[in-house]
């Protein structure tokens, strides 16, 4: 028999890639027939509030996810699905145990987004199959023999809450020496009057992408015209799904029912939640003073980059919007 | 595992041997499901789902359903103990005797709101200085109750009505601190926490 050896080894590295290995609570055992596979220890299993599975729909040829109910201040999360017979979606109770069609996801062997070690031992890493060299010139790579695709969703809760955002209002009346600089509050309750305090059960490929506007981001993006908004609505990660591709795959692999789902949960009780929402306050916050100094001076401050006047201004501005912030809080009950 | 067949080099022959040990290797692949195991096998592999049972875990204010009515484990709220009908939870009185009639029991619901759901609720009165002066687990359609200053309402559980069936979802887990907040303006709030 005469067969070249790079052929013989790709065959054994493609068998060592194909062999099954332990995730968590797994246990594997060579037998004469096959590998045996169980868990661990069931006493350590327990389904709780939000335990999340993850399945194939051949039918809609979708990775689907469904949640245990779970509940925030003793109200179930709805969710938005397609409905099946009017095509559009449809707020659903989550104790309706809706599937949920796994749509807002990232690649995260695709680069940007980290690889957890437990996929890296299964043989998920960055994509390099095309790649930049020092010249700025693109090539084709190699992934390793075996590679894997990870794409991954995260499901959160979201409650809407009032935002708070505002304007910059520059008072010269003080007298020829100098101005007042004053950050006017005002509350946005378009999302609490569109959602009310139900909680909504949403997905996104990153949560950790989302970030709360900070004081200086407040000052600094409304004078120079590029006001960031408040996010109006208060959020929990429930779980990520990571969905992670057979060995062998490429860059162009498309999700099918051969990819293996994992969850990594982060919720396991139920939750009360509080914003302070104070929707029913009639009068407005007043305005709060976060510069006194020479007429057009902050702004001077900003486009010079002066460090220790922004600073201060930051400072004056996230001491007074504790007053008036909206962000609330989950605990659990 | 299953060891591997060795590497070979150019011009090593390609035995009888090494060729048995790759079909004994590729034989070995093949999965056999375990204990509640499921083993779903596709065209590019294999998925294997573990269904493990749910934990029996006895804990406070478990509803533990019996028929058409339930009762609730013992749970406090502020270190106080409940009542179902003037009753504490336990179905002993202050000093540990066991009360005639029994551990206190509530009908399942037969009254949910529009989605079908119904609620097993802590409801509390406190006096002015926050202390509790009644606790009662009730059942109701009407969610969120509407709380004053003195009156406060926690979910123990929730029912929801699924093909005629009532199906419980346990709410709290844990035994309760609570704490009145007294607001400059309005209502104020309750705050319920495990504790």
């Amino acid at each position: 028999m005469s067969v070249p050896a790079h052929a013989v080894n790709e065959i054994i590295d493609r068998l060592a890639a194909a062999r099954p290995q332990p995730g968590s609570n797994c246990q594997i055992k060579l037998t004469s027939g096959g590998y045996s596979i169980n868990p661990l220890s069931f006493s350590d299993a327990i389904t709780h509030p939000w335990y999340t599975t993850a399945a194939w729909s051949a039918s809609t040829k979708q990775w689907q996810a469904k949640v245990l109910p779970g509940f925030v201040n003793g109200m179930d999360p709805t969710v938005s699905v397609m409905n099946a017979s009017t095509k559009k979606m449809t707020a659903i109770p989550l104790s309706n145990l809706p599937f949920i069609p796994l749509v807002a996801t990232v690649d995260r062997t695709a680069g940007g987004y980290p690889i957890p070690q437990f996929f890296a031992q299964l043989g998920a890493s960055v994509d390099r199959s095309v790649q930049v060299d020092s010249q700025n010139q693109i090539r084709q790579g190699d992934n390793p023999l075996g590679w894997r695709r990870l794409i991954s969703c995260d499901l959160y809760i979201s409650i809407a809450r009032i935002a708070v955002n505002g304007t910059i209002q520059i008072n010269d009346s003080t007298g020829t020496s100098g101005s007042v600089v004053s950050y006017v509050p005002e509350f946005d309750l378009t999302a609490l009057k569109k959602y009310g305090n139900r909680p909504r059960l949403m997905q996104v490929g990153n949560l950790k992408e989302k970030q709360a506007v900070t004081a200086r981001q407040r000052i600094i993006g409304t004078l120079t015209g590029n006001a960031p908004t408040d996010f109006p609505e208060d959020e929990l990660l429930v779980c990520t799904v990571y969905l992670l591709s057979p060995p062998g795959a490429d860059s162009s692999t498309a999700l099918d029912g051969t990819w293996q789902p994992y969850v990594s949960h982060n919720l396991f009780y139920n939750l009360n939640h509080a914003s302070q929402n104070l929707a029913t306050v009639k009068s407005p916050p007043g305005p709060i003073t976060i510069y006194t100094g020479l007429a057009g001076g902050l702004g001077d401050a900003i486009a010079n980059q002066d460090l220790a006047t922004i600073n201060d201004a930051a400072a004056a501005l996230a001491s007074g919007l504790v007053n008036v912030t909206q962000e609330g809080k989950f605990w659990t009950m | 595992m299953i060891p591997l067949p060795p590497k070979v080099s150019p011009g090593d022959p390609f035995t009888a041997k090494l060729w048995n040990q790759l079909r004994d290797c590729v034989a070995s692949l093949r999965p056999k499901s375990g204990a509640n195991t499921r083993i779903t096998q596709n065209p590019g592999g294999f998925i294997v789902n573990f269904d493990p049972p749910a934990l029996n875990w006895n804990h406070p204010f478990r509803i533990l359903i019996s028929g058409n009515s339930f009762s609730v484990n013992v749970g406090t709220v502020n270190q106080v103990e409940p009542t179902i009908g003037g009753i504490p939870i336990s179905g002993t009185d202050s000093k540990g005797k066991p009360i005639v009639g029994g551990v206190p029991k509530l009908s399942v619901p037969s009254d949910f709101d529009s989605e079908s759901r119904a609620w097993v609720a802590l409801k509390i009165v406190i006096r002015p200085d926050g202390s509790i002066t009644s606790a009662q687990i009730v059942t109701t359609s009407t969610w969120p109750q509407v709380s004053d200053p003195y009156t406060g309402w926690h979910p123990i559980a929730m029912f929801k009505k699924i093909s005629g069936t009532a199906t419980p979802y346990q709410q709290t887990y844990h035994n309760l601190g609570h704490q009145w907040m007294k607001p400059s303006s309005g209502l104020g709030r309750h705050f319920f926490w495990a504790s």
